[in-house]
This record gives structure tokens, sequence and C-alpha cells, in this order.
């Protein structure tokens, strides 16, 4: 690859971990229109396919995808061809194909042994299965990449470790294990700096003192995580938990509140909070859905 | 999914039960009205009180000998 295709490239995947992907998709125009090499020509496709997911789009690029992962040209097209089908897949919410490509970059990365790539599949995975209530498939692949973050030193990896705990945490919580479950979130909540991974975390608390029927707990954070919740999923979880928290106290007026909050979502659905207080719905909830 | 246990999101279950609020509505009128009679039985007298069960008792033997015309309030064949 000459160093003027290969810098286009560098530099439109910056642009793309930065979310500028206008700029992003240009450089790769660019670098494509100076590529002869086939080779060559694959990655940069792949990598603009990357971009337009990532950017919610779609295009030749991603449909060439599929061809690109078939042909197998080496392990690293291999890995990034299935990576992305895999995430395309987790974000229309098509568990079963996610996970099929998902294992098939879960192998091109053992084959070329990057530790890296098998760390960012083991993620991806984890977060799929728990999307389609796979919870201890969900938990081994966490589990298995903290054990391959501990075998690599030396790197600024405080972000994938945090994020490694809390899903596992929360996993942790779904499965009954709940004391472990709080104990992982409790060691990396403060530790999140985005608001909206401390507004889940937040959540996950109260969802997990709620369990242990530690109402108390459960209010204090579901509060916390309600002042910070970015979008609706986090405030209807909010209110919802801290509404089931009242109710279990005996705070019936604190429940009519979350609860009437809750119900402004639904406004065609008359009966709601009389349900709320009627039924416990703690047991069929996904708060990451 | 593991265990027959399939979680979703809050959004999602309230959608589903939302297509079901007709009969969810009948069920708490119904809870509602139950409750109000019951608080009627309760805020009577122990004599009323017996007498209101001996009725139930009376109206229970009549529907399940099944001679008992509910609309009309008279028995068929009654010849009094």
């Amino acid at each position: 690859m000459t160093s003027r295709i290969e810098q286009l490239r560098q530099q439109a995947l910056e642009q793309v971990r930065s979310e500028n992907f206008d700029e992003a998709l240009a450089l790769y125009n660019e670098a494509l229109s100076l590529a002869d090499d086939e080779e060559v020509r694959e990655l940069i496709t792949i990598n603009k396919g990357h971009a337009l997911i990532a950017a919610e789009r779609t295009g030749p690029e991603v449909k060439a995808l599929p061809m690109i992962l078939m042909r197998r040209r080496n392990a690293h097209h291999t890995f990034l061809s299935a990576y992305a089908l895999m995430y395309t897949h987790r974000l229309t919410s098509e568990s079963k194909r996610a996970i099929f490509y998902g294992q098939i970059a879960l192998d091109a990365a053992t084959e070329a042994q990057q530790k890296f790539w098998r760390l960012a599949v083991l993620n991806e995975l984890g977060i799929i299965y728990v999307n389609d209530s796979q919870f201890a498939k969900a938990i081994e692949c966490y589990e298995e990449a903290l054990a391959l973050l501990n075998t690599i030193g030396d790197v600024d990896e405080s972000f994938s470790r945090v994020a490694l705990l809390g899903n596992l945490g929360y996993n942790k919580l779904l499965v009954g294990e709940t004391q472990e479950g709080l104990r992982l979130l409790h060691s990396v909540v403060d530790e999140i700096r985005a608001p909206h991974g401390k507004a889940d975390a937040y959540i996950e608390l109260c969802y997990g003192y709620g369990d242990l029927e530690q109402y108390e707990n459960a209010r204090h954070f579901g509060q916390l995580g309600l002042d910070l919740a970015c979008e609706p999923r986090q405030v209807r979880n909010a209110h919802y938990l801290l509404g089931e928290a009242a109710y279990k106290m005996g705070d019936i007026e604190a429940a009519e509140f979350h609860f009437e909050e809750l119900a402004r979502y639904y406004p065609e659905f008359r009966h709601l909070k009389s349900l709320l207080f009627a039924i416990d719905l703690r047991s069929m909830l996904n708060l990451k859905l | 999914m593991e265990q027959g246990e399939y979680k979703v999101g809050l959004d999602t279950l309230l959608k589903i039960l939302a297509t079901f609020d007709l009969s969810i509505g009948d069920f708490f009128d119904e809870s509602a009205r139950s409750e109000s009679v019951v608080q009627k039985y309760r805020s009577l007298s122990p004599t009323a009180q017996k007498e209101v069960e001996s009725f139930i008792e009376f109206k229970r033997a009549q529907e399940e000998d099944g001679s008992w015309d509910s609309d009309s309030g008279e028995s068929e064949g009654d010849d009094v």
C-alpha cells in the first residue's frame, strides 16, 4: 500500500473515531480512487463499510461485506468484515445473525493471535447475548474478556475494564447473583465518566437493591440514575424502578408520582398505573433494551 | 434464551400490555366493584351479615337447582 493511500486511510479512521463521518467517507473515497491493488481496495471498502454502519447509513460498501467475508482473503479482512456484520445486525436486533458473524470474527481473531480483536468481539458478543436473554453466555464472554485483558500488559485499558466489569455486574444481577453483581457495579461506578454510562450503572444498582428488598438503597441509586438519565429508556426504567421501590416501602404518594411519569410515555394505555400497582414486572425486564 | 426466561425492554413490555388495555380495564373495574361489595358487607351489623350470607346461600341453591329464571325473578312452574 502506498504511503499516500495509507495516510488517507489512517486519517479516515481517526475521523470515524471522532464521529466525523462525512469527512471520513470523503477520505475513503479519495483513497479508493488512488488504490489499484485488489487487497488494498478490499481493506478500504471494509473500512468505509464500518464508517457507514457507525453513521447508521448504508451503501454499496456495506452490501459488499458478506461477499468480502466469503472470500476470506486473509484473517484481518475476515475479522473486520465479520465484526462489521455482527455490529450492524446487533443494531437491527437480529441477534442470531449477529452471533453467527461474531463467532466468525472471534475465530479470525484467534487465528491471527490478536488479543485486542478478540477483546472487542467478546465485548460485542456479550452485549448481543444479553439482548437475546442468554445471560450465562454473556457472563462467559465478559469473564473471558477480563481474563484476556489481564494478559495484556502496560496499555491504557481502564475504559475497557470498567465497561466489562459493569456489564458483567449487570448480568450477575440477572442470573440471581445479586450480591456479586452489586459488588462489581460498585467497584466501577465512580470510574464511569460518561453520564450515559453512569446513569445505567446507577439504575442497575437500583434494580439490584430492589432484588435484595433494600428499598432505601434502591431509591437512592434510582434517583441518582434518574438525575443523570440521558435517553427515554433510562428515564422510563428509573421511574418504573423508583415507583416499584416506593410502593414496596408503602410510600404510595411517591409510587403514584413515578408511575404517572412513566404513564406519560403511554397516553393511550389508560390503565397503566393501575396495572403497575397490581403487577411487579421486574422479573420480565431487561434494562439494556 | 435460557431456562425459558426471556426478558424484554420496559418499552416493549408496556407496548405489549397496552394491547390488552381493554381487558385489563375490565379486570380493574371488576376488582373495584368486588371491593365495593365487600366494603358494604363489612359495614353491616353481624346479624345483617348473617342474613346476607343466608340470602347468598339461598340464591346459590336456586341457581344450582337450575329451575330459577333470573330475568323474571320467579321460578318456572311455580304454582303459588
